[in-house]
Protein backbone atom coordinates (compact mmCIF):
# COMPACT_ATOMS: atom_id res chain seq x y z
CA UNK A 1 0.00 0.00 0.00
CA UNK A 2 0.91 3.58 -0.43
CA UNK A 3 -0.87 6.09 1.48
CA UNK A 4 -0.41 9.39 0.80
CA UNK A 5 -0.05 12.49 2.70
CA UNK A 6 -3.42 15.45 2.66
CA UNK A 7 -0.19 18.01 1.99
CA UNK A 8 0.21 17.03 -1.54
CA UNK A 9 -3.31 17.53 -2.57
CA UNK A 10 -4.49 20.12 -4.51
CA UNK A 11 -7.60 21.46 -6.07
CA UNK A 12 -7.74 23.38 -9.83
CA UNK A 13 -10.86 25.32 -9.84
CA UNK A 14 -11.36 27.14 -13.78
CA UNK A 15 -7.95 27.35 -14.10
CA UNK A 16 -6.77 28.84 -11.08
CA UNK A 17 -4.78 26.66 -8.59
CA UNK A 18 -6.40 27.09 -5.11
CA UNK A 19 -3.64 24.56 -3.27
CA UNK A 20 -1.81 27.95 -2.38
CA UNK A 21 -4.59 29.01 0.10
CA UNK A 22 -6.22 25.94 1.37
CA UNK A 23 -6.05 24.23 4.71
CA UNK A 24 -8.44 21.21 3.26
CA UNK A 25 -10.81 19.76 1.47
CA UNK A 26 -13.59 17.58 1.40
CA UNK A 27 -15.02 15.68 -2.07
CA UNK A 28 -17.04 12.38 -2.00
CA UNK A 29 -20.63 11.13 -3.17
CA UNK A 30 -23.83 9.61 -2.20
CA UNK A 31 -26.64 7.59 -4.28
CA UNK A 32 -29.98 8.46 -3.20
CA UNK A 33 -31.89 4.74 -1.97
CA UNK A 34 -35.61 5.12 -3.69
CA UNK A 35 -37.89 3.47 -1.21
CA UNK A 36 -39.81 0.47 -2.90
CA UNK A 37 -41.13 -1.17 -0.15
CA UNK A 38 -44.79 -2.12 -0.41
CA UNK A 39 -47.86 -3.26 1.58
CA UNK A 40 -47.12 -6.64 3.21
CA UNK A 41 -43.32 -6.47 3.59
CA UNK A 42 -43.13 -8.05 6.57
CA UNK A 43 -38.86 -8.22 5.80
CA UNK A 44 -38.58 -4.77 6.37
CA UNK A 45 -37.96 -2.15 3.99
CA UNK A 46 -37.05 -2.22 0.72
CA UNK A 47 -34.55 -0.13 -1.39
CA UNK A 48 -33.27 0.89 -4.41
CA UNK A 49 -29.88 2.58 -5.65
CA UNK A 50 -30.25 5.89 -7.76
CA UNK A 51 -28.59 8.67 -9.05
CA UNK A 52 -25.15 9.22 -7.93
CA UNK A 53 -24.04 12.32 -6.31
CA UNK A 54 -20.93 14.46 -6.32
CA UNK A 55 -20.25 17.15 -4.02
CA UNK A 56 -16.62 18.55 -2.54
CA UNK A 57 -16.47 21.71 -0.16
CA UNK A 58 -13.25 23.34 1.03
CA UNK A 59 -11.82 25.40 3.51
CA UNK A 60 -9.02 28.36 3.41
CA UNK A 61 -6.73 30.90 4.69
CA UNK A 62 -8.23 34.55 3.79
CA UNK A 63 -6.90 37.14 2.24
CA UNK A 64 -9.11 39.79 1.10
CA UNK A 65 -6.26 42.61 0.65
CA UNK A 66 -5.54 40.15 -2.33
CA UNK A 67 -8.22 41.38 -5.00
CA UNK A 68 -5.98 40.13 -7.84
CA UNK A 69 -7.38 37.60 -10.65
CA UNK A 70 -5.62 34.69 -9.00
CA UNK A 71 -6.58 35.26 -5.43
CA UNK A 72 -8.88 33.03 -3.62
CA UNK A 73 -11.50 35.41 -2.56
CA UNK A 74 -12.06 37.27 -6.57
CA UNK A 75 -12.18 33.12 -7.66
CA UNK A 76 -14.44 31.89 -4.35
CA UNK A 77 -16.43 35.17 -4.82
CA UNK A 78 -17.04 35.26 -8.66
CA UNK A 79 -17.69 31.54 -9.11
CA UNK A 80 -20.47 32.06 -6.39
CA UNK A 81 -23.77 30.95 -8.25
CA UNK A 82 -21.84 29.94 -11.36
CA UNK A 83 -20.78 26.88 -12.74
CA UNK A 84 -17.07 26.36 -12.01
CA UNK A 85 -14.91 23.34 -13.20
CA UNK A 86 -13.18 21.57 -10.68
CA UNK A 87 -10.16 18.77 -10.84
CA UNK A 88 -9.44 17.62 -7.61
CA UNK A 89 -6.43 15.45 -6.57
CA UNK A 90 -6.16 14.11 -3.70
CA UNK A 91 -2.70 12.13 -3.81
CA UNK A 92 -0.94 15.15 -6.10
CA UNK A 93 -0.54 16.17 -9.39
CA UNK A 94 1.27 13.19 -11.13
CA UNK A 95 0.94 11.33 -14.62
CA UNK A 96 -1.15 8.62 -13.77
CA UNK A 97 -2.65 9.72 -10.64
CA UNK A 98 -6.32 9.30 -9.51
CA UNK A 99 -8.36 12.46 -9.71
CA UNK A 100 -12.34 13.72 -9.26
CA UNK A 101 -13.65 15.93 -11.98
CA UNK A 102 -16.58 18.09 -10.93
CA UNK A 103 -18.77 20.72 -13.45
CA UNK A 104 -20.22 22.12 -10.08
CA UNK A 105 -22.92 24.98 -9.32
CA UNK A 106 -21.45 26.67 -6.58
CA UNK A 107 -23.70 27.12 -3.56
CA UNK A 108 -22.06 28.51 -0.75
CA UNK A 109 -18.74 30.92 0.02
CA UNK A 110 -18.44 32.37 3.60
CA UNK A 111 -15.41 34.54 4.91
CA UNK A 112 -14.78 33.88 8.78
CA UNK A 113 -13.41 36.05 11.47
CA UNK A 114 -13.27 34.18 14.30
CA UNK A 115 -12.02 37.06 17.40
CA UNK A 116 -8.85 34.52 18.53
CA UNK A 117 -7.74 32.94 15.07
CA UNK A 118 -6.75 33.30 11.56
CA UNK A 119 -9.24 34.43 9.05
CA UNK A 120 -10.78 31.83 6.66
CA UNK A 121 -13.08 31.03 3.95
CA UNK A 122 -15.09 28.39 3.20
CA UNK A 123 -17.18 27.16 0.00
CA UNK A 124 -19.70 24.22 -1.47
CA UNK A 125 -20.06 22.99 -4.94
CA UNK A 126 -22.51 20.39 -5.77
CA UNK A 127 -22.01 18.52 -8.84
CA UNK A 128 -24.42 18.62 -11.90
CA UNK A 129 -22.39 15.82 -13.85
CA UNK A 130 -22.72 13.29 -10.94
CA UNK A 131 -19.24 11.74 -9.83
CA UNK A 132 -16.54 11.75 -12.06
CA UNK A 133 -12.87 9.76 -11.27
CA UNK A 134 -10.31 9.40 -13.22
CA UNK A 135 -6.85 9.47 -14.02
CA UNK A 136 -4.67 12.05 -14.87
CA UNK A 137 -3.51 11.98 -18.45
CA UNK A 138 -1.07 15.21 -18.28
CA UNK A 139 0.49 16.49 -14.97
CA UNK A 140 0.18 20.56 -15.06
CA UNK A 141 3.46 21.65 -16.97
CA UNK A 142 3.80 24.16 -19.79
CA UNK A 143 3.85 22.82 -22.88
CA UNK A 144 5.35 25.49 -26.35
CA UNK A 145 5.77 22.84 -29.03
CA UNK A 146 2.83 20.45 -30.01
CA UNK A 147 3.18 16.57 -28.68
CA UNK A 148 1.54 14.23 -26.82
CA UNK A 149 1.48 12.80 -23.23
CA UNK A 150 2.22 9.58 -21.93
CA UNK A 151 -0.44 6.60 -22.75
CA UNK A 152 -2.89 5.47 -20.18
CA UNK A 153 -3.15 1.83 -20.65
CA UNK A 154 -6.75 0.68 -19.36
CA UNK A 155 -5.66 -2.96 -20.55
CA UNK A 156 -9.25 -3.53 -22.09
CA UNK A 157 -11.90 -1.13 -24.69
CA UNK A 158 -14.72 0.37 -22.43
CA UNK A 159 -18.00 0.68 -24.04
CA UNK A 160 -19.83 3.62 -21.91
CA UNK A 161 -18.06 6.69 -22.87
CA UNK A 162 -15.58 9.36 -20.93
CA UNK A 163 -15.17 12.37 -19.56
CA UNK A 164 -12.28 14.81 -19.34
CA UNK A 165 -11.44 17.81 -17.55
CA UNK A 166 -9.04 20.41 -19.00
CA UNK A 167 -7.15 23.23 -16.86
CA UNK A 168 -5.07 25.75 -18.37
CA UNK A 169 -3.37 27.80 -16.10
CA UNK A 170 -1.41 29.78 -18.04
CA UNK A 171 -1.13 30.89 -21.63
CA UNK A 172 1.38 32.88 -24.02
CA UNK A 173 0.89 34.17 -27.72
CA UNK A 174 -2.48 32.53 -28.88
CA UNK A 175 -2.62 29.20 -27.09
CA UNK A 176 -3.24 26.07 -28.60
CA UNK A 177 -6.09 22.68 -28.56
CA UNK A 178 -5.90 19.82 -26.38
CA UNK A 179 -7.79 16.38 -27.29
CA UNK A 180 -7.67 13.30 -26.02
CA UNK A 181 -6.88 10.22 -28.32
CA UNK A 182 -7.17 6.32 -28.13
CA UNK A 183 -5.77 3.50 -30.09
CA UNK A 184 -6.56 0.13 -29.57
CA UNK A 185 -2.70 -0.96 -30.53
CA UNK A 186 -1.31 1.89 -28.76
CA UNK A 187 0.33 2.80 -32.34
CA UNK A 188 -2.06 4.40 -34.45
CA UNK A 189 -4.22 7.12 -32.37
CA UNK A 190 -7.67 8.91 -33.55
CA UNK A 191 -9.37 11.75 -32.01
CA UNK A 192 -11.68 11.05 -29.35
CA UNK A 193 -12.77 14.75 -28.74
CA UNK A 194 -10.81 17.40 -28.59
CA UNK A 195 -11.41 20.45 -25.96
CA UNK A 196 -11.87 24.31 -27.21
CA UNK A 197 -9.16 25.66 -28.08
CA UNK A 198 -7.54 27.64 -25.52
CA UNK A 199 -6.66 30.95 -25.69
CA UNK A 200 -6.67 32.27 -21.98
CA UNK A 201 -6.84 31.12 -18.47
CA UNK A 202 -9.90 28.55 -17.85
CA UNK A 203 -10.86 25.13 -17.36
CA UNK A 204 -13.40 22.77 -19.94
CA UNK A 205 -15.18 19.78 -19.48
CA UNK A 206 -16.03 17.63 -22.37
CA UNK A 207 -17.93 14.31 -22.08
CA UNK A 208 -18.45 11.77 -25.28
CA UNK A 209 -20.92 8.41 -25.21
CA UNK A 210 -19.36 4.99 -26.88
CA UNK A 211 -16.65 3.09 -27.30
CA UNK A 212 -12.99 4.40 -25.54
CA UNK A 213 -10.16 1.92 -26.51
CA UNK A 214 -7.89 0.38 -24.80
CA UNK A 215 -4.78 3.03 -25.10
CA UNK A 216 -6.20 6.56 -24.01
CA UNK A 217 -3.62 9.91 -23.94
CA UNK A 218 -3.79 13.35 -24.11
CA UNK A 219 -2.59 15.19 -27.69
CA UNK A 220 -1.66 18.69 -27.62
CA UNK A 221 -1.39 21.40 -30.80
CA UNK A 222 0.07 24.43 -29.89
CA UNK A 223 0.38 27.63 -32.04
CA UNK A 224 3.58 29.13 -33.59
CA UNK A 225 5.44 30.94 -31.02
CA UNK A 226 2.50 30.06 -28.21
CA UNK A 227 2.24 28.18 -25.17
CA UNK A 228 -0.13 26.50 -22.67
CA UNK A 229 0.31 25.42 -19.44
CA UNK A 230 -2.54 22.70 -18.49
CA UNK A 231 -3.47 20.07 -16.62
CA UNK A 232 -5.74 17.10 -17.88
CA UNK A 233 -7.99 14.46 -16.32
CA UNK A 234 -9.55 11.62 -17.96
CA UNK A 235 -12.33 9.90 -16.42
CA UNK A 236 -13.20 6.58 -18.32
CA UNK A 237 -16.75 5.49 -17.75
CA UNK B 1 23.71 -25.95 -77.89
CA UNK B 2 20.19 -25.33 -78.38
CA UNK B 3 19.38 -21.57 -76.92
CA UNK B 4 16.81 -21.39 -74.31
CA UNK B 5 13.82 -19.22 -75.02
CA UNK B 6 13.67 -18.67 -71.20
CA UNK B 7 14.39 -15.23 -70.52
CA UNK B 8 14.84 -14.45 -66.48
CA UNK B 9 11.57 -12.54 -64.88
CA UNK B 10 12.14 -10.18 -62.10
CA UNK B 11 11.14 -11.14 -58.70
CA UNK B 12 7.38 -10.37 -58.27
CA UNK B 13 7.53 -7.50 -55.68
CA UNK B 14 4.97 -7.97 -52.74
CA UNK B 15 1.82 -5.77 -53.59
CA UNK B 16 1.25 -3.01 -50.51
CA UNK B 17 -2.36 -2.57 -49.37
CA UNK B 18 -3.30 1.04 -49.78
CA UNK B 19 -5.84 2.36 -46.97
CA UNK B 20 -7.78 5.71 -47.58
CA UNK B 21 -7.78 7.19 -43.89
CA UNK B 22 -11.36 8.56 -43.10
CA UNK B 23 -10.25 10.34 -40.20
CA UNK B 24 -6.91 12.09 -39.33
CA UNK B 25 -4.50 9.24 -37.92
CA UNK B 26 -1.81 9.73 -35.85
CA UNK B 27 1.07 7.62 -36.65
CA UNK B 28 4.34 6.89 -34.72
CA UNK B 29 6.07 9.54 -37.04
CA UNK B 30 3.88 11.41 -39.20
CA UNK B 31 0.35 12.05 -39.36
CA UNK B 32 -2.19 10.78 -42.54
CA UNK B 33 -4.77 13.16 -42.93
CA UNK B 34 -8.34 12.10 -43.41
CA UNK B 35 -9.35 11.45 -46.86
CA UNK B 36 -5.50 10.75 -48.28
CA UNK B 37 -4.59 7.38 -49.60
CA UNK B 38 -1.25 5.50 -48.27
CA UNK B 39 0.06 2.29 -47.77
CA UNK B 40 2.25 3.23 -44.42
CA UNK B 41 -0.21 2.32 -42.18
CA UNK B 42 1.52 -0.19 -39.58
CA UNK B 43 0.63 -3.62 -40.29
CA UNK B 44 -0.44 -4.07 -36.51
CA UNK B 45 -2.94 -1.44 -37.15
CA UNK B 46 -5.16 -2.15 -39.94
CA UNK B 47 -7.54 -5.03 -38.76
CA UNK B 48 -8.59 -2.55 -35.73
CA UNK B 49 -8.69 0.57 -37.90
CA UNK B 50 -10.68 -1.64 -40.61
CA UNK B 51 -13.33 -2.86 -38.47
CA UNK B 52 -13.87 0.59 -36.58
CA UNK B 53 -14.66 1.80 -39.99
CA UNK B 54 -11.49 4.20 -39.72
CA UNK B 55 -9.60 3.68 -43.04
CA UNK B 56 -10.67 1.51 -46.40
CA UNK B 57 -8.85 -0.33 -48.54
CA UNK B 58 -8.34 1.05 -51.96
CA UNK B 59 -8.71 -1.17 -54.78
CA UNK B 60 -6.86 -1.23 -57.97
CA UNK B 61 -8.75 -1.70 -61.03
CA UNK B 62 -6.75 -4.70 -62.10
CA UNK B 63 -3.25 -2.65 -63.46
Amino acid sequence: MAFSHGSIARLYAGGYNLSSWLKSVNAGASVAAEGVTVLNSPAGKSYLPGLRDGRLGLEGLYDGNDQTADSIDKILAAALGGQPVLTYLPVGDTFGSYGQGFQAVQTAYDVLTPGQALSKVTASFQSKTGWERGLIAHALANRSASGNGTTLDNTLPTGNGFAAYLQVSAVTGTGGTVGIYHSADNVTYVELQSFTASTAIGAQRIAVTGTVLRYVRAQYTINGASSLTFQVLFCRK
Amino acid sequence: MRESRFTEQPEPQPVRRQFRALVDLYLPDRTVKAGEVTDKIPRQSIAWLLSDGLIQEEVSNGV
